[in-house]
This record gives C-alpha cells, sequence and structure tokens, in this order.
C-alpha cells in the first residue's frame, strides 16, 4: 500500500531524527524510515560541534572549519552557520531534556572537556548530564580527589589507564585515583560487558546496592567525586541522583567507546522524542523506485512513498549511506547519487597517500566520501544531512554528531517548505494508511 | 662482559630453533632479535608445515626433509598443528567437456600425488584420493561446476608466531639469554675471529657488549646486512610473498587455484580466517619497508575466484608480505629457484667464528638448525646429541585439556577456552591459573580471537612479549574481524599496568598497534572493511582522542 507523507527521512541517526524533528516543528507531516540503528547508536554520549587547538568558542571553531576543510558542510550554510548552531544546541536541549544534556548554550561558549576511556581530553559542546559534570576544566580548577571506578573485567583494567592518563590533567589541584568497590565479587562478574553492567543496573535493587558499596569505597579512597563507567542504560538523570544520595558525593559518568551505553541511550531518545512529536517512524529498507520515488522494503513487502520532498541521512560506511565497491567505485545507496572523496568518485583499491595517510591518525580524506550538496543541502531531488553528506570526520576535525544536528535541522526545515510548495498537488487524492 | 659460546643473531624460526637445539646441547646461548620473534619471513609465510610436494621433481631431497621434519615438529608442538586437507580440482576449458588431454593430465596430477604419498607416513598424512566431480562438490560446493575432478592430499597448518616464540622459551629454559628488541651493532673482531657483538635495547637504548665462541647469522632477509658487519658477502635471491587473509574460513578445505599466469595459489582455511597467497616476486628494496600493491591482491584473489568465485562474497581484511631469503642463482624464474638451504661457515671468508644459514622452509626449520648447530658443536668440541625431535615445545608435554572442562574450572568462556586450549596445549591451566587472583583477568580482551586477559599477562610475563604489536603475535591479538576495534585499548591499558608504563608510552604503544594494524588495511579497503576502518577511527580517535597529546588543552 503506498504511504503519503509530506516528508520522507531516510535514516535514523541523529542527523535523521533532527530532520524528522524540525521538519514536524515546521508543520510537516514526517515518515522516517530507518533500517537499523548506525553510528549514532555507538557514539560516546558527547555531541562535538567543532573545535580547536586553542579552546576556541564553538561557533569560531566551527567558522574555521568552513574555511580550512575542503568540502566541509559547515562551509555550505553560510552565514547562517553561527546562528544554525545556536539553534541546534537549544534544538537538542529540547527534545533531549531525557538526557538531561548540559554544556555550551550558545555558539559563543567554549566546549567541555570530557575525560576519554584512553585517559585523553575530548572536547565536546554537549554531554548527557553526568558525563558533562566530569568536564575536566571545571574539576582541576578545584582542590578535589576524583575517583576513577573500576568495577569489573575489562573495564576495572581500563580505568586505571584512564586514572593515569587524568593524573597530568587535573594537577595540582586535583588528582585521579583508582577506587575498587565490592560490588562484583562473584567468579563471573569479571566476565561483564559495559552493555551488560548497565542492564543489570537497571534491575530492581541492583544500583541501590551499588550505591552502598561505592560509598563505602568512596570513603575509604576519600574521593570527592566518583567517575563510574555507567550509571545503567535508562533514566540516566535519576539513576545518577540515586547514586549520588547514596554515595554523599558527585556521581560523574564515562565517555563510552563501541558499544557504547551512552549512544545506545541517545538512539533511544531520539526514538522518544520522534514519537513524542508525531514522526511516524517504520523500520525497513529505502530504496529508489522504478519512477524515481522512494519505496521501503520490509520483509517481502515492498510499498512506495509519496512525498512531498525526501531527506536523506543514510549514515556514511557504518550507517550504510555510501558504500565502496570492490572495484573501488564509491555508490550513494538509496538514489545512487554521485558520491565523491577528495574530489574523486573511487577510493583506489590501494589507497594512495592523498585518500589514506599512511599512520592510522590520518588525514584519511578517503573516510570522509559522501555526496556533498548545494548551499540548500539538497544533492538532485533530496535534501542530505549529517555523515552521507561528506566532507567531514570526526577523528580529526573534532566536529561529528554536531554537525548531523546543525545540517539535519537545517535540512528538515527545507525540506517541510519545499513539501509544503509541491504538498497540494502531489498528494492530493493519495490513499493514506 | 658476558661471554657465551654462541651468539645467535635473528629471532625467526631459524634463529629460535638454534638457540633451542643449541642451549640443549648444553652451548651456553644467546639469542638476540631487533624486533621480535617472527616478526618477519617467520611470519609473513602461509602457516603451513608443508611437506614442499611443489619440489618433487627438482628438489626431492628438499620435500623429503620437510616431510620428515614435518612429523617430528608434530611430535615435539602436537598442540600447534592441524590438519588441513587439501583439494586440487582439474577444471576444463569447457565445463563437463573433458579432452583426452584434461583426462591426461588428471592422470599425470595423480602420478605426481602418488609419489608424493611415499613421504606422506613421515608426517602421518593420508595418502591422495581421487574424486570424481560430485564429490568434490559435495566437499566444497563453491568450486566452479564441471570440472573432471580433483585430488587430494594431506598438509598441516600451524601458528607460526607461537612456534617461534615457543622455540625462544624453549632456548631460555635451557639457560639461554633471549632478547628479542635488540639490535646488533657491531660484530667485535679479534683479528680475523669474529668473537663478540655490540648490542642495543631498542627499547631502553642502553648498549652492551657481549662476547661469544661462534656468532650464527639467521636473519633471513636481513642475513646479508649482518653479514656485512663482518665483512663477509652474503647472496641470496630475495623473493617476496603477498598474502591476503579473510575474514572468515570460506572453505574447509584448502584449494589449489591456477592463477592467470599458470602459478598455483592457495585458499587455506586458517584458525578463524581464510588466508590466499602467495605471490612470488624479485625483491629489491629494504626488507624493513614493505608494502602490498593493488596489483598483488587483485592477483590471488582472481586466482581463487577462477576456482572458488565465492571468493569475491568474502571480506578482505588485510594484505600482508614476507621476504623469502631463497639461495641465489641466476636465471631461474622465482618459482624455479631452490627451496633448498644452505649453512655457510665464513672461516673460508676469512672471518672464523661466523656462520650464516639461508635459504630453507618452515617445515624443516628443526633439521636446518641440527645442521646449523652441528656446525657449531664441531667447532667447539662439544659432541652432545641433538635432541630437539624427542623433547616437546613449551605446551606440547600433554594433550591440551578439554575446553568445555577449562571453562567450567576457570570460569572463562568456553569460545576463549578453546583458544587457550590451542595456543597453549598442556600449558592452558598454567595461563589461566592467574586469574584465580586477579579476577579481572578471566575477562575477554578480544572477543573475535577469543583473547582473554589472561593469555594477555601470560605472554606479557612468560613469553618476552613486551608490546601490544608482541602480543598481536603471540595471542592473535587485533587479528581478527573487527582489527583491534574492540581490544586494543583495554590491552593497551594492561601493558601499561604490567610494565608500569606512562600513559603516554602507553597511547604510542597503541598508535603503533593502530598503525600496524592500519598499514595492512589500508591496501584493501572497500565494502564492509570501510565501515571498520570508520568505526576504528571513532573508538580510538574519536571518542578516545587519540590524537590528542597529553597537554591540558584548555585555557
Amino acid at each position: 500500500m503506498a504511504l503519503t507523507t509530506d516528508v520522507v527521512v531516510v535514516g535514523g541517526g541523529l542527523s535523521g531524527a533532527c530532520a524528522a524533528l524540525s521538519a514536524r516543528e515546521a508543520g510537516a507531516e514526517v515518515l522516517l524510515v530507518a533500517r537499523a540503528p548506525g553510528a549514532t547508536a555507538m557514539s560516546s554520549g558527547a555531541i562535538d560541534f567543532a573545535s580547536g587547538e586553542d579552546d576556541a568558542p564553538i561557533g569560531e571553531a566551527a567558522r574555521r572549519l568552513a574555511r580550512t576543510v575542503p568540502g566541509h558542510p559547515y562551509a555550505l550554510l553560510g552565514d547562517g552557520l553561527v546562528p544554525a548552531i545556536d539553534d541546534a544546541l537549544a534544538f537538542l536541549q529540547r527534545h533531549l531534556s531525557a538526557l538531561g544534556l548540559s554544556g555550551a548554550r550558545t555558539a559563543a561558549d567554549r566546549n567541555l572537556w570530557l575525560a576519554t576511556p584512553l585517559g585523553r581530553a575530548k572536547p565536546a559542546a554537549l554531554a548527557q548530564g553526568g558525563i558533562a559534570a566530569g568536564d575536566l576544566r571545571n574539576l582541576a580548577a578545584r582542590e578535589a580527589r576524583l575517583g576513577v571506578v573500576a568495577l569489573a573485567g575489562a573495564q576495572a583494567v581500563e580505568a586505571r589507564l584512564l586514572a593515569h592518563g587524568l593524573t597530568p590533567l587535573l594537577a595540582p589541584l586535583c588528582e585521579a585515583v583508582v577506587v575498587a568497590p565490592d560490588f562484583y565479587r562473584q567468579r563471573g562478574d569479571a566476565l561483564r560487558t559495559l552493555p551488560e553492567i548497565a542492564q543489570d543496573l537497571d534491575r530492581p535493587g541492583r544500583r541501590a546496592a551499588l550505591g552502598a558499596s561505592l560509598a563505602r569505597a568512596a570513603a575509604q579512597a576519600h574521593a570527592t567525586h566518583l567517575l563510574v563507567p555507567t550509571v545503567g542504560l535508562e533514566d540516566a538523570v535519576a539513576a545518577r541522583a540515586e547514586l549520588e544520595r547514596a554515595t554523599g558525593v558527585p556521581v560523574l559518568e564515562m565517555l563510552g567507546a563501541p558499544p557504547s551505553v551512552p549512544g545506545l541511550r541517545l538512539q533511544r531518545a531520539l526514538q522518544a522524542a520522534l514519537e513524542k512529536s508525531g514522526v511516524r517512524s517504520v523500520a525497513a529498507i529505502a530504496e529508489r523506485s522504478a519512477d524515481g520515488q522512494v519505496q521501503i522494503v520490509r520483509g517481502v513487502e515492498c510499498d512506495p512513498v509519496r512525498a512531498g520532498s525526501v531527506v536523506l541521512a543514510s549514515g556514511r560506511f557504518l550507517g550504510g549511506g555510501i558504500r565502496c565497491e570492490a572495484d573501488g567505485r564509491l555508490r550513494e545507496t538509496v538514489f545512487d547519487l554521485p558520491a565523491r572523496a577528495a574530489g574523486r568518485d573511487a577510493l583506489a583499491a590501494l589507497p594512495n597517500e592523498t585518500l589514506f595517510a599512511e599512520r592510522a591518525a590520518g588525514p584519511h580524506p578517503g573516510l570522509a566520501a559522501g555526496v556533498g550538496a548545494d548551499s540548500d543541502l539538497r544533492a538532485g531531488a533530496a535534501f542530505v544531512c549529517g555523515a552521507v553528506l561528506g566532507g567531514f570526520d570526526p577523528a580529526r576535525d573534532e566536529g561529528g554528531l554536531g554537525v548531523c544536528a546543525v545540517t539535519g535541522l537545517v535540512a528538515g526545515r527545507r525540506a517541510a517548505r519545499a513539501a509544503g510548495k509541491a504538498g497540494a498537488s502531489a498528494a492530493s487524492g493519495a490513499v493514506r494508511p | 662482559m658476558r661471554s657465551y659460546d654462541l651468539l645467535v643473531i635473528g629471532g625467526g624460526v631459524n634463529g629460535t630453533g638454534i638457540a633451542r637445539d643449541a642451549a640443549m646441547r648444553g652451548l651456553r646461548t644467546m639469542l638476540v632479535e631487533k624486533k621480535d620473534f617472527a616478526a618477519g619471513s617467520s611470519g609473513a609465510n602461509s602457516g603451513m608445515i608443508h611437506g614442499g610436494i611443489r619440489y618433487l621433481i627438482d628438489d626431492p631431497q628438499v620435500t623429503r626433509l620437510a616431510c620428515l621434519d614435518s612429523g617430528y615438529i608434530q611430535r615435539i608442538a602436537p598442540h600447534l598443528l592441524f590438519r588441513i586437507p587439501f583439494l586440487y580440482p582439474v577444471l576444463l576449458e569447457r565445463p563437463g567437456e573433458p579432452t583426452l588431454k584434461d583426462r591426461a593430465f588428471l592422470y599425470g596430477a595423480e602420478c605426481y600425488f602418488e609419489a608424493y604419498d611415499r613421504y606422506q607416513p613421515l608426517k602421518n598424512g593420508k595418502a591422495h584420493t581421487r574424486l570424481t566431480d560430485g564429490e568434490l562438490h559435495e566437499l566444497e560446493p563453491g568450486i566452479v561446476p564441471g570440472t573432471l575432478g580433483a585430488v587430494t592430499m594431506d598438509e598441516y597448518g600451524i601458528d607460526p608466531f607461537r612456534l617461534c616464540t615457543l622455540n625462544a622459551r624453549s632456548a631460555a629454559s635451557y639457560g639461554a639469554a633471549v632478547r628479542n628488541h635488540t639490535q646488533v651493532m657491531r660484530l667485535i673482531r679479534d683479528g680475523a675471529a669474529v668473537v663478540g657483538a655490540e648490542l642495543k635495547d631498542l627499547r631502553t637504548g642502553r648498549a652492551e657488549e657481549v662476547r661469544a665462541r661462534c656468532v650464527f647469522n639467521a636473519g633471513g632477509p636481513w642475513a646479508p646486512k649482518i653479514a656485512a658487519l663482518a665483512g663477509v658477502e652474503v647472496n641470496i635471491r630475495p623473493g617476496k610473498g603477498v598474502h591476503v587473509t579473510l575474514d572468515r574460513r570460506l572453505s574447509n578445505y584448502g584449494i589449489i587455484c591456477k592463477a592467470v599466469d599458470g602459478r598455483d595459489v592457495f585458499v587455506m582455511p586458517h584458525e578463524d580466517s581464510s588466508i590466499v597467497g602467495t605471490t612470488d616476486d624479485d625483491f629489491y628494496g629494504d626488507p624493513d619497508d614493505l608494502s602490498v600493491t593493488r596489483d598483488e591482491v587483485e592477483y590471488l584473489l582472481q586466482a581463487v575466484e577462477h576456482t572458488f568465485p565465492a571468493v569475491r562474497k568474502a571480506r578482505v581484511l588485510r594484505a600482508w608480505a614476507g621476504i623469502r631469503p631463497t639461495l641465489y642463482a641466476y636465471g631461474p624464474l622465482e618459482d624455479a629457484l631452490s627451496r633448498d638451504h644452505r649453512i655457510h661457515d665464513h672461516e673460508v671468508d676469512g672471518a672464523p667464528g661466523f656462520f650464516t644459514i639461508v635459504g630453507g622452509k618452515l617445515a624443516s626449520f628443526r633439521a636446518m638448525a641440527q645442521e646449523a648447530v652441528d656446525a657449531v658443536a664441531r667447532k667447539l668440541g662439544n659432541s652432545a646429541a641433538c635432541t630437539t625431535h624427542q623433547v616437546a615445545l613449551p605446551g606440547g608435554e600433554a594433550p591440551a585439556p578439554e575446553a568445555q572442562e577449562l571453562s567450567r574450572k576457570y570460569a572463562v568462556p568456553a569460545f576463549a577456552a578453546a583458544r587457550i586450549s590451542y595456543r597453549h596445549g598442556a600449558e592452558a591451566e598454567r595461563v589461566l591459573r592467574a586469574a584465580e587472583d586477579e579476577p579481572e583477568l578471566r575477562a575477554v580482551a578480544c572477543s573475535c580471537e577469543g583473547v582473554t586477559f589472561a593469555e594477555l599477562a601470560f605472554s606479557l610475563r612468560e613469553e618476552f612479549a613486551e608490546s601490544l604489536a608482541d602480543l598481536r603475535r603471540r595471542c592473535r591479538l587485533a587479528m581478527g574481524v573487527c582489527q583491534g576495534s574492540r581490544c586494543a585499548g583495554p590491552a593497551a591499558a594492561l601493558v601499561a599496568d604490567e610494565r608500569q608504563l606512562s600513559s603516554e608510552a602507553a597511547l604510542a604503544d597503541l598508535t603503533a598497534l593502530l598503525d600496524e594494524r592500519w598499514k595492512g588495511n589500508r591496501a584493501v579497503l572497500a565494502g564492509e572493511g570501510l565501515a571498520q576502518a570508520e568505526l576504528v577511527q571513532g573508538t580510538y580517535y574519536t571518542t578516545g582522542g587519540l590524537r590528542r597529546g597529553g597537554g591540558r588543552p584548555w585555557r
């Protein structure tokens, strides 16, 4: 059966969700088609827009990216870039309040500096509540003793490296020590991975038990703050408050590496926000139909979609929006739009230095492949946002999810406007499911 | 100054094998390796103890020795060997329509394999069989249809990294001084005689002089460079061999395929992956700086595709290269070069006390080491018998414990227990015992290859591992499908802990491992491999902040 809508969004990560939500706010009826969670669900819990070596305000750092990184999506927004960042910051706070997002309020603010699992500092404009509370700039400015909590297994081993790396960052006022609570003491507990620990803490009574154990360990270590690997997957705000009551000290949460608990939490919060806003989501594969429109495939069913406008937010290699065939040819997977990296339409199977550097640290323009867009964020018949746009590389630009939010927001609004113009003629007489 | 009977230079299979043999005969022995055991050619081969059927006509002594020694290697390291039956399909130009020539070819092939059967009992291999096209496809349905059938042959795979590590450990247990990450800077002469070396520990920068009555150059592709330190010329004809690793066991059997130029290329199951190889091309570059070209990868994949089209469905994880230190000859094509070995006593070149070994095969390393140590022993007046074919390598003394049992007893996942049992044989319990006192060692660091922290700790404590790259070689850390996205960070934390490294040093080690993995991925990036690369980048650079230095970045 044909599905009719004003705007169809392909992709359910941060950029797709922002596009859907902003199109909805603009009054459009929105259908979001997502195949499966992608890179957003593996993200760290921080939302990074831009940063510089010099700790510049976020808007200034973003303008620098637009100027210096060839093909960066920020450049497409022109003078609208900083207002769009302001919008995105407020928009995310509004729609993701369940995560207790905190950090920059406007593009004039500076980044948070967050402890990474490797014991480095990562800049980000926003982070989920417990993570943002661990802003290192803030911690280092006071006399404090940060207890890095080693819970079990691999996480306990990693906690030592984290504490070790934080010590010089926090000196001289604040110091980091490893705190090992007597919580997971069964033989099999060492095998728990972080997502499993988070799930365990969501079970009745478990968080209370951890809180009691943490309270003892914190007192013993004279810790003034506790940095825990996770407070649980669901309702992190309440969970953190519970642990703070139990321990009597501020409880901070670590960033997550894939498979990341904060990433899963972000994905869930987006889903909840979409539902709340009245965006209709379907789990399906979107593809181009013979007549150049969108059709969606669920199991053995294939339904055409009649939409006023289309937003492509299908991600890059992880999300599946861009694919490189064995012969090196780059392909956008839904509409077969031309995809490029560093101006080339193929990634040579033996990548030369212009596409992939010899060192893992890059730069790797080949990994920033995408479809590009005009200043209206259009490519072909679609509006494009997020990683499928290409031109940005979170591993080096230190702007990843933020770019997805900004472009998603803008693409959604424009798609809604375009659908409004096209709407009356296209949608009339169509069957609404 | 420390003084030894024998200084062995090179920690490949020859060097570690020689050191073990010499130490077992009571020679005071030192082994030095500038990188790590099996970091060169010994770790860049097909991972097979094979009998060398290819040399049957021109070099039957090579085949015989390889088969004989394969049998001995099975005896001393039974846990490390795994049987790989090979299929040799006979493809037809017009599928299903064999010509007389095709039938004659199959007949000839069968005669050839029958001749090889004579050597199979030496390595507990089964005699060849002939399969019809139907039988062949029952075994491997992915082979192109309409063949004339196939001939089978029995071979064995091995983890060559562990083989070298175990030799080095065994040498140490017999009193040898074992130093990896230690380079020979200079040879010490007394008149013409080579009487020692100046060593440099590449991690600490510390220099040391040692005396030795004999010095053995087992440098493989680096042998000419090491010989030059003694003013001696050693000539080899280096041949570059490229392999690619696929993300899964694509076939249950090894399959012999024909490349576009008529050469044989194999695809073979190896642990949880498949290996495709190899090329053989004259190499004129620096063995410390190997890279793989697109042509080489495509040549190998095309060769397999011709017989086994499913290879295109697999994800190519990485491509890697090594250099064969083949005996020098001017004239023959690379493939036609002899795989025989030679031991040079450089007394005739005016450098008494200095020896070099070149050529040879992984499968006959033990016999070559025996011959090498015989030459040294004669010179030193040592008459002890070689026992390396009788005494087990560490872990080979008794049958490996059953994985389920290990899993229950030590509360580790069964899939990890199975890998520990394979890699460590009778030592498996020793590996896991540390987890009794340090519960976090039970955790799985690398779920692709089933590596527990206990195994990493064991290698750091007992197997001369100093870095993540060393752990990769000993435990297959980061060698699986995720290429280090999950394990490298946690493992770096363990290394830092065990070695009391600063955060800076630990992250430099992590960067080195990621660089090494990237080097192999970079040559084959496509399809899902790019998603994996994006995930690695996200984990270590976006989330991990690894590119940022350790300084305070805020104002």
